[in-house]
């Protein structure tokens, strides 16, 4: 009892309301502490009659939880409506007048509330102070709030257990955010949703530390159900545990046993991180400790995927090349399309096969392929052929397109990888000198020829002679 | 056995300072302080002969008479500083490490949370438990 300025008379409030006797304050004992001051502040007597009177609220500097405010304003109108006054024999039986009228009003104003808003923990917060004023009927006033609203409300017994109705409502709750019971709901919109509890950040970050216990940054449905349980207690009036109790934790840990892991990509990417965390973690001393975080272990896990990219050009370049010596090696003078690709299927469909097959040249190639066999009546044939000949195909009328075209198409496809290409300018190379030898083989075998030729002249002479 | 552990942001700010309170608690922070230009030494000159590989482990920063500073960055440029008592007995390079790593997954978790924003101080109860548990133990905790 800090905050209020009326010092000489606390020990006469803290003497009528009980708590001197109990020695500690209870929930009856602070409301009716609380009265007791406003009357004092009011300058009223202060009596136990004064409880009942219509009085303003206590006024205390620097205390300011507007809700509890809003819903302090009831008793005082469902006193003046038919109270009577109060006996004289302490703790909260000058409060039990207040039942009748006072739970009939605050229920009303709760079912207003309910009706109006869709997670409304407020209702929960209002009912409590109210209620929980009446000592003797205060487990037939929860029970009646049981059955109205389904948030039940047992403090005097284990609050930190979770019975089925409110097991109905977390489940009900966790359905509107996330239809599958089995799936996770992501911190943001968790966030968002525990965030209308209006409970304090500060608050709501030591819920999530308490109950997201597999650190994975998402509640799962027994998690979620732990959190709920927490903000409801907390709304009303229950200090936030250090750790978890025991009952939540079991609740937790059966759940999770009893889950045969749902094969959801949120639940693999939990079970992903978890493994990653433990091989990190196992990898240890001889390695940098980059490894020990999730975080540098998923940018890891990134950066091999990603080859980074490579200049189209040079291979179009090196194509053309070979379309070029093509054009040499082959029938010398034809310039058309059809030809040299008939003859490039013929001769190089090895290498064909070898190509990598871009998606996105032939995706574009398409319209200029198709346009292509429009125009050509042997292209058909070619194309007829198996599929693998076809997407060189393609690409050759691409290499083509380019440097009749002229224009550097930079493809924004991704580009082959290493191992293709150095396969390809393997090829490449070998049937250059492929080419060489055979023009060197028919060079020679002519020169033979001509030796031949030579001798077989030098021979006759010598023959004849 | 700490004697100050601090969380320093990426921009150096501090999220987290925590000493043993005696009546130098100044002289920590301005130690804490002062070490960063050590730390900003130690990533530009690694970054540059290694590229991406970076030790996170950064070792001794700052050895004085009374007491050593050591640092350790994360992979997003957040700086963990430890000082320790060079009159205790002198840890050993893997205490000094384990204590980093428990350090980076209680940080890492505190991230995770998703009522805490980025660049707010750190609140966390559970981060506070496993740094009293490394902080020197004679004093009360604060």
């Amino acid at each position: 009892m800090i905050f209020y300025s009326i010092p000489s008379s606390l020990l006469q409030v803290t003497e009528l309301c009980g708590a001197k006797r109990l020695g500690f304050f209870n929930t009856p004992q602070f409301f009716v502490a609380l009265k007791l001051l406003a009357a004092a502040q009011s300058e009223l007597p202060i009596h136990l009659e004064s409880i009942t009177a219509n009085l303003p609220l206590p006024r205390f500097t620097g205390l300011k939880n507007e809700p509890e405010m809003r819903y302090a304003v009831v008793p005082p109108s469902a006193d003046g409506q038919g109270a009577q006054t109060g006996t004289g024999t302490g703790t909260g039986t000058g409060s039990v007048s207040w039942t009748p009228a006072d739970r009939r009003h605050p229920e009303d104003h709760v079912d207003r509330k309910v009706s109006s808003g869709g997670v409304d923990l407020i209702p929960a917060a209002a009912e409590r102070p109210r209620c929980c004023e009446i000592r003797g009927s205060f487990r037939t006033s929860s029970s009646e709030r049981l059955d109205q609203q389904g948030l039940v409300d047992s403090p005097d017994d284990a609050p930190w257990r979770i019975t089925e109705e409110q097991l109905e409502y977390y489940t009900n709750q966790f359905r509107s955010l996330q239809p599958d019971l089995g799936a996770l709901i992501r911190g943001t919109i968790a966030k968002n949703f525990f965030t209308k509890s209006k409970l304090p950040i500060p608050e709501l970050s030591h819920i999530w530390e308490l109950s997201d216990v597999d650190r994975d940054g998402a509640l799962s449905f027994p998690e979620f159900c732990v959190a709920f349980h927490l903000i409801v207690a907390r709304k009303n009036g229950f200090p936030l545990p250090e750790r978890l109790p025991p009952t939540l934790r079991t609740g937790l840990l059966q759940s999770d046993r009893d889950q045969d892991s749902p094969d959801t990509p949120e639940v693999r990417q939990r079970g992903v991180l978890k493994v990653l965390r433990v091989l990190l973690q196992v990898e240890g001393s001889s390695r940098s400790y980059s490894s020990t975080s999730v975080e540098d272990a998923m940018k890891k896990a990134e950066e091999p995927p990603t080859p980074p990219p490579r200049p189209q050009k040079t291979h179009s370049r090196a194509s053309s090349l070979d379309l070029n010596k093509l054009f040499q090696q082959g029938t010398p003078g034809t310039t058309r399309r059809p030809p040299p690709v008939l003859q490039r299927v013929s001769s190089g469909c090895i290498e064909s096969g070898v190509k990598p097959e871009d998606r996105g040249p032939r995706s574009r190639l398409g319209p200029s392929s198709e346009d292509l066999e429009t125009a050509s009546k042997q292209v058909p044939d070619v194309v007829s052929l198996s599929q693998a000949p076809q997407k060189p195909v393609r690409r050759k009328y691409h290499a083509e397109s380019q440097n009749l075209e002229t224009t550097p198409t930079k493809p924004a496809q991704k580009p082959p990888s290493k191992q293709k290409r150095e396969i390809q300018t393997a090829i490449r190379k070998n049937k250059e000198s492929n080419a060489v030898l055979t023009r060197l083989n028919s060079e020679l075998q002519q020169q033979l020829k001509v030796s031949r030729l030579v001798s077989a002249r030098a021979t006759v002479p010598a023959s004849c002679v | 056995m700490a004697v100050c552990i601090a969380v320093i942001a990426k921009e150096n700010y501090p999220l987290y300072i925590r000493s043993v309170p005696t009546q130098n608690e100044l002289k920590f922070h301005y130690t804490v302080h002062t070490s960063l230009d050590v730390v900003e030494e130690k990533i530009s000159a690694v970054g540059k002969s290694l590229g991406d590989q970076r030790e996170l482990y950064l070792g001794l920063l700052y050895p004085t008479e009374d007491y050593k500073v050591y640092g350790y960055v994360t992979n997003s440029k957040v700086k963990f500083v430890i000082v320790v008592d060079s009159s205790n007995t002198s840890l050993r390079d893997n205490e000094i490490r384990s204590m980093f790593r428990k350090l980076h997954n209680s940080f890492t978790d505190v991230m995770c949370n998703p009522f805490h924003s980025p660049g707010n101080t750190i609140q966390s109860k559970a981060f506070d438990g496993i740094v009293s548990g490394m902080m020197v133990q004679t004093a009360s905790t604060v």
